[in-house]
């Protein structure tokens, strides 16, 4: 999905020069770029692999408040995943780590990178090509479940992993 | 709010007169100084240019908690220019401690020329009295220039109204936040977006020249830290490293970055050179070590490291060497900064379900919680180190919505908070340090 979303925001980066130039649009947006013409850009829907990924295993686990460790459940859950990779040889991950928003900005993203690593670690030990595996981290900044309460914070405190 | 030692006393007593006019900042909150700044006289063909002006100097003054503005229908005595001389008695008479008197020409070329004086009633002295000439446009710097002189001669301490804030303006669902770069004055005023939010961005920070601005973003899909050149608004990728790059700062000279670098679940602190583009790794441990800041003199840094089990403030030399835990008081400790003083390190602290902004001394003595909140995070220094601001949010509801976040400053010594108004939600503020 990753691989796919990145080609197509290349894609419409092209027609509008280059991607990192976007920064200072409004400011000095008249230039020869065309950074005032609007470039509509919609996320692909989840591809076959990515659907057929979470169908078949549990594509998220959970974790304790400031905590990185994998507990029975998500090793479990881990080991659906691992299952799923070596029967499907081909297919590529990316786990994404986040944290709930009872943290400070920097050290949620430190912290949503090390739960990342924790996921990805654990299938490296399992026999999962660690090539296979990138990993990105959004701290607190992208939560999955809406709510300022423990359980939304429970939901969001976790590493979530999207095949492609 | 700052202590007012003397001009209260100065009206009852006549006899303490000779002492001159000042406010003591270090102390605990009492009055402010009562200031009569009448309307500046206008000589220019722009009529609102005296109000606009004089409105943003009484501003800035007010909202320091150290100044209150003496009524203007008050006023007895209707100076009619910079040169007339004050009749004090006019001004002892409505209890006015000090008094502001300027008027505003037009220079043949346009520009306008702005020039003021500030006198001390009870002494019937002058305390300051100058000319500023800028052109019309850059009305609100002149203004802002003017508070810091009265701020600095009546406290002695550096002003901080001549500076700018960048931060990220915030709107949107929580699931769904749009983030942008944003740049205004310390007022709120001259608002200005520097990206157009279809990359998440994070922690700005000034350059000490005010040229650049180095950030977090996950703009080319991968979370790294950007250097932003403010005229042009161009933006490059800093360095060549195999992980997230992320809490960046500049050194105090403006020649390097210091910020962290993840990998393989541990972040470590690094250096990075502009110049030479090379990179050093300043600290080496498998626990998180992040939100680097140098001490005002670049030979110590302070950070936050989970090391001993949560996070907690250290002190280092610039190289790494000689680390040492300056917080011990209940709970976790983050987001440390340096005083452009160098008197203090300003944090995030998370206790007991609330977070705080408090101050420590850099060697973890005299620690004060200053505000607090259901969240309160990211504190940063005025220029002049007497002055945070930092954000607070508020918890949204179970469908994403109804949660706000918005600037504060509040002085250190707990008294005079203040919001910072926004057009949209506000985070991460960085204060740039005095522009004059």
């Amino acid at each position: 999905m990753l691989k796919q979303l990145l080609t197509v925001v290349c894609a419409f980066g092209l027609l509008t020069a280059c991607a990192s130039k976007e920064q200072g649009a409004d400011l000095y947006g008249n230039g020869k770029g065309g950074w005032n013409n609007d470039v509509n850009i919609m996320e692909l829907d989840a591809t076959g692999i990515t659907k057929k990924f979470n169908k078949e295993t549990t594509p998220v686990v959970y974790f304790a408040f400031n905590s990185s460790s994998l507990d029975a459940s998500a090793k479990a859950a881990l080991k659906e995943q691992i299952a799923w990779l070596k029967a499907n040889p081909t297919a590529l991950i990316v786990i994404e780590g986040r944290c709930d928003e009872r943290g400070t900005r920097e050290y949620n993203l430190a912290l949503g990178e090390r739960r990342a690593n924790v996921a990805r670690s654990y299938m490296v030990a399992n026999g999962i090509a660690a090539d296979r595996i990138k990993t990105i981290s959004y701290g607190k900044e992208k939560p999955v479940v809406s709510g300022s309460n423990e359980e939304a914070w429970a939901k969001n405190r976790n590493a979530t992993t999207v095949a492609y | 709010m700052y202590k007012i030692l003397l001009m209260i006393a100065l009206f009852l007593c006549p006899t303490w007169a000779q002492a001159e006019l000042r406010i003591d900042v270090s102390g605990a909150q009492s009055e402010p100084l009562p200031i009569a700044i009448p309307y500046f006289s206008n000589q220019t063909l722009n009529a609102d240019l005296s109000t606009k002006i004089t409105d943003v100097i009484t501003a800035d003054l007010e909202r320091s908690g150290l100044f209150r503005l003496v009524n203007r229908d008050a006023y007895i005595q209707n100076l009619t220019g910079v040169d007339t001389r004050p009749i004090f008695t006019d001004w002892q008479a409505i209890k006015a401690a000090a008094l502001v008197q300027g008027d505003i020409r037009q220079m043949p070329n346009g520009n306008i020329t702005v020039s003021f004086r500030l006198w001390d009633i009870f002494n019937q002295t002058q305390m300051v009295a100058k000319s500023l000439t800028t052109t019309e446009d850059s009305w609100r710097r002149i203004a802002h220039i003017i508070a810091d002189n009265i701020y600095e001669r009546i406290t002695g301490e550096t002003g901080y109204f001549d500076s700018s804030i960048v931060f990220i303006s915030e709107s949107g669902n929580q699931k769904n936040r749009v983030k942008r770069l944003t740049i205004m004055d310390q007022d709120g005023e001259n608002l200005r977006y520097l990206s157009n939010g279809k990359s998440m961005v994070l922690t700005p920070r000034f350059s000490p020249n005010m040229k650049q601005i180095t950030y977090f973003s996950y703009q080319n899909g991968k979370p790294q830290v950007y250097l932003m050149d403010i005229q042009s608004g161009t933006s490059e990728l800093i360095g060549h490293f195999p992980g997230m790059t992320f809490a960046p700062r500049f050194s105090p000279d403006g020649k390097k970055l210091i910020m962290s670098m993840a990998r393989n679940g541990n972040s470590d602190i690094y250096t990075y050179d502009l110049k030479t583009k090379k990179q050093t790794q300043i600290t080496k441990h498998l626990a998180i070590d992040t939100s680097p800041s140098f001490s005002p003199d670049g030979k110590r840094i302070v950070f936050n490291s989970d090391r001993g089990g949560t996070s907690q403030l250290y002190t280092m030399n610039a190289d790494g060497s000689s680390v040492q835990r300056i917080s011990f008081g209940k709970g976790t400790y983050s987001t440390p900064v340096w005083s452009p003083r160098g008197d203090y390190i300003a944090f995030t602290n998370i206790r007991d379900g609330q977070f705080n902004i408090g101050i420590m001394h850099p060697d973890g003595s005299a620690e004060r919680m200053i505000a607090t909140g259901w969240l309160v995070e990211a504190p940063t220094w005025a220029p002049n180190g007497r002055v945070l601001m930092f954000f607070r949010q508020t918890p949204s509801d179970n469908w994403g919505d109804k949660g706000t976040s918005q600037l504060y400053s509040i002085d250190i010594t707990g008294h005079n908070e203040q919001l910072i108004p926004t057009p949209q939600d506000a985070s991460d503020p960085t204060w740039s340090p005095l522009l004059h």
